[in-house]
């Protein structure tokens, strides 16, 4: 599977890496939504991992800029952020989020919902 | 002595009343409150990223061993094929057994034979004896029939028919000592072979309970620790695979509680942003408050050397005075 990760904390996107089981998987990194949007235009990902509350381009912006671009818009997205609101839950999910999901969050947590988007 | 120190000798520090002094001091500490924040984050993050690489360095160790000792057993314990070594090692046990019973009931059975040569051999010589005891009744013919010729011999004409009968009677007795000698030879050769076959049972016997059995029975020693090896080999694959997985887990409790070392990151990035909101509202209200402490530069810089004081005596960590001191004016 070939993940991009894109979250502004070098730390959680070690997490997330090790997280998803390292072996047999690909993942690239983005440390804002600018450079990963940049990411998903020259390369298919598989999932994205967004958090939100990054510097450049926030999760939001990068949903709305996939969700313009015909290209991006099967790109299955899990937003993963500290801030557990059911707005932002909302206005993510609206924007074509598959799954939602908050910080601390569980292993199991994180690969069921990977499973899930996958295997949907 | 420092400058920092020489300003928090020259005695404690007031804080002005006058909206000016404020200012000057808020312009003053807040640098050094932004230093200290700015100080935390990298090092945490470096921290733990290493925790986690150290961590998942474990677990890939873990994994391999747990592996590399299930294959070890599936190999030993032939779960890939129909014959475990356990199996095997038992079947043999079982059959080493048999032959030791085996071995334990030919020895046995010798020593029998031995006991019933022995008492064949001591016959023999009774059998000797007795051939003996027929050369000393041929002794006597042999003189009764001497007897004879020489009475025959004064009867004259008519004892010759005894003559005749004489003479046949040495005949006799020649031939019983010829055979008489042979069967004491024939007996003494039985007895001969008798003492060898029973010289060399008793040797072979010896041989057998001392070679074969011993060696039977390291072999069944060997079977056993082979059979003790493999059943600790199963405890110990089993002791793998669950610290492996206990390291998993581990590693599951690891990655929740790192996520709090970017939870604090975040609040203290909100803080930083606090503080900088301070700052600009303080260079704001700066030209506002323009006052008797703003217009003393040396004033200014040994009031700011004693902030740095102040704080970095106060400060827990090296790391904490480090990001104070480096702060200029």
């Amino acid at each position: 599977v070939n993940f991009l990760i894109v979250d502004d904390s070098a730390t959680m996107r070690k997490i997330v890496s090790v997280a998803l089981g390292g072996a047999g998987h690909t993942f690239r990194e983005a440390e804002n939504g600018k450079v990963g949007l940049a990411l998903a235009q020259a390369e298919a990902f598989d999932c994205v991992i967004l958090d939100v509350n990054m510097p450049e381009m926030n999760g939001i912006e990068f949903l709305r800029n996939r969700s313009a671009n015909p290209a991006l818009r099967g790109m299955p997205v899990i937003v993963l952020t500290t801030q557990d609101e059911e707005a932002l839950r909302q206005e993510a999910l609206g924007l074509g989020a598959k799954a939602f999901l908050a910080k601390p969050f569980q292993k199991e947590a994180l690969l069921t919902l990977v499973g899930s988007v996958l295997g949907g | 002595m420092s400058a920092a120190a020489e300003a928090l000798a020259a005695g404690p520090l007031d804080f002005e009343g006058s909206p000016s002094g404020l200012v000057a001091d808020a312009r003053m500490i807040l640098p050094l409150a932004r230093a200290v924040v700015l100080a935390v984050s990298p090092k945490t993050e470096a921290a733990a990223l290493s925790l986690l690489d150290r961590f998942n360095d474990v677990q890939a160790v873990s994994d391999r061993a747990a592996e590399s000792s299930k294959g070890l057993l599936d190999h030993v314990e032939g779960r890939c094929s129909d014959e475990s070594l356990t199996l095997v090692a038992e079947r043999s046990r079982g059959a080493i057994q048999t032959e030791r019973d085996a071995v334990a009931r030919f020895v046995e059975g010798n020593s029998r034979n031995i006991a019933k040569l022995r008492k064949m051999t001591a016959e023999i010589e009774v059998g000797k004896s007795l051939i003996k005891e027929i050369e000393e009744i041929t002794d006597r013919a042999q003189l009764i029939a001497f007897n004879m010729a020489v009475e025959a011999a004064h009867i004259g004409d008519k004892g010759r028919g005894f003559k005749v009968i004489v003479q046949e009677m040495r005949r006799l007795n020649e031939n019983t000592v010829v055979f008489s000698g042979r069967i004491l030879d024939l007996l003494t050769r039985y007895k001969d072979y008798g003492v060898v076959l029973v010289k060399e049972m008793e040797e072979h016997t010896a041989l057998l309970e001392n070679e074969v059995v011993e060696g039977l029975s390291v072999s069944i020693e060997a079977l056993e620790a082979l059979i003790s090896s493999s059943q600790a080999s199963e405890n110990l694959s089993c002791r793998l695979a669950e610290a492996s997985m206990e390291v998993h887990r581990n590693l599951d409790k690891v990655i929740e509680a790192l996520q709090f070392q970017d939870v604090t990151r975040q609040m203290l990035e909100g803080a930083l942003g606090m503080l900088d909101d301070l700052a600009g509202l303080a260079r704001k209200a700066e030209p506002a408050s323009r006052g008797a402490a703003f217009r003393d530069p040396a004033a200014l810089a040994k009031r700011f050397e004693k902030f740095k004081a102040l704080y970095s005596s106060k400060a827990k960590t090296k790391d904490e005075k480090v990001a104070i001191m480096g702060v200029k004016l």
